[in-house]
């Protein structure tokens, strides 16, 4: 058992969680106590992108790693600033984390485990592997991009939307040297095409536990047609 | 519409296809301003095959001829567009100022230490 226990300790340093915050006052602490209880031994970093709230000041308080944005630059950059790091200090693996508590860090070790039994270069924490999905508005966009790239690189995805993800190093690697890659489905869909395995696990998430969503009518809208544009038009072209 | 205008809107489609297009494949070009200049020039194609399109839409709108439409067609789209390009660009200056001065601060912050120590 102990042999076991080293075994899974040595694994979880190869790990970095990376939890993007933007204003996060509300839930950055809960996060983060959780994840200390739950899932001890990971690291884990935290990209403060931003924030004019409290976030950076409660993650001081928790002596939490920081990496501290001097200026808000949104998801795709704060995630390849993790990536960067997770690269330059020779980490074999990166999770993805919400901020909101969306998350349970009790899926950690199965997303790693999966890594490393199947080898695949992403693991994605999906709601819908077991699960259907419901007809609420945000599920027809969900479907549809899962049907889309089911038809461009032959893989079901049954959850791309959901930003609970690994990532291993050669695609860490990827990110580091091209920022036009972001931590969303197209590029999912580029990875697939170009050969690397993605596969999924079956999570169950909650409900942000405060805090706003960045997530707008407006803003879903420009997501869907940026999800479509790519997948559909542009990639033909790289 | 004249003959040589339809040729000339679809000879402009295909010069901004193959800019745009090799702008993507450098990466030097963002999806969603791709996906505009991809649309812009298609309806430029279009209205050069079709030009009952333009000639209809003039006729609606009390235009002397197809190619007015034309003409006040291609200087709304670009108005609208050199006004949100305006006020992405006033974003951006100021993004970089505030870039500029967290950099500032930082660089400079050890000699403020050090200097009130003395």
């Amino acid at each position: 058992m102990s042999r076991e226990n080293g075994f899974r300790l040595s694994l979880r340093s190869n790990v970095l969680i990376a939890i993007p915050a933007y204003n996060e006052e509300e839930c950055i602490e809960g996060t983060v106590k959780e994840l200390r209880s739950v899932a001890p031994g990971f690291d884990f970093i935290i990209i403060n992108d931003g924030s004019y709230d409290r976030t950076g000041e409660i993650c001081k308080s928790l002596d939490c790693k920081v990496i501290d944005m001097p200026i808000n630059c949104g998801l795709t950059v704060g995630f390849q600033t993790a990536a960067r790091y997770a690269v330059d200090h020779g980490y074999d693996y990166m999770i993805q984390f919400d901020a909101d508590g969306q998350h349970r860090p009790e899926y950690l070790a199965a997303l790693v485990e999966k890594a490393v039994n199947t080898g695949s270069d992403i693991v994605i924490g999906s709601r819908f592997l077991t699960v259907r999905k419901d007809k609420s508005m945000r599920m027809v966009g969900s479907r549809m991009i899962t049907v889309l790239i089911k038809m461009l690189t032959g893989h079901r995805i049954s959850d791309p939307t959901s930003g609970f993800r690994l990532f291993s190093r050669p695609v860490l690697e990827r990110y580091y040297y091209d920022n036009t890659l972001n931590p969303e489905p197209e590029s999912i869909a580029l990875f697939l095409k170009q050969g690397y395995s993605v596969s999924e696990v079956q999570v169950s998430m909650r409900e942000r536990q405060g805090g706003e969503s960045y997530l707008n009518p407006v803003k879903s809208m420009q997501y869907m047609l940026r999800v479509f544009a790519t997948l559909l038009i542009v990639q033909w072209f790289r | 519409m004249s003959f040589t205008l339809r040729i000339l809107l679809i000879v402009f489609a295909v010069i901004v296809f193959y800019f745009v297009i090799r702008k993507l494949k450098k990466a030097q070009m963002q999806v969603l301003d791709s996906l505009f200049w991809l649309l812009f020039s298609t309806s430029f194609v279009l209205l050069g095959i079709f030009p009952e399109i333009a000639v209809h839409i003039a006729g609606l709108l009390g235009f002397m001829s197809a190619s007015n439409f034309v003409f006040l067609y291609v200087i709304a789209v670009l108005v609208v567009r050199d006004f949100t390009i305006s006020l992405r660009l006033a974003k951006q200056e100021e993004r970089l100022n505030s870039l500029v001065q967290a950099a500032a601060l930082n660089w400079n912050s050890n000699d403020f230490r050090s200097s009130n120590d003395d």
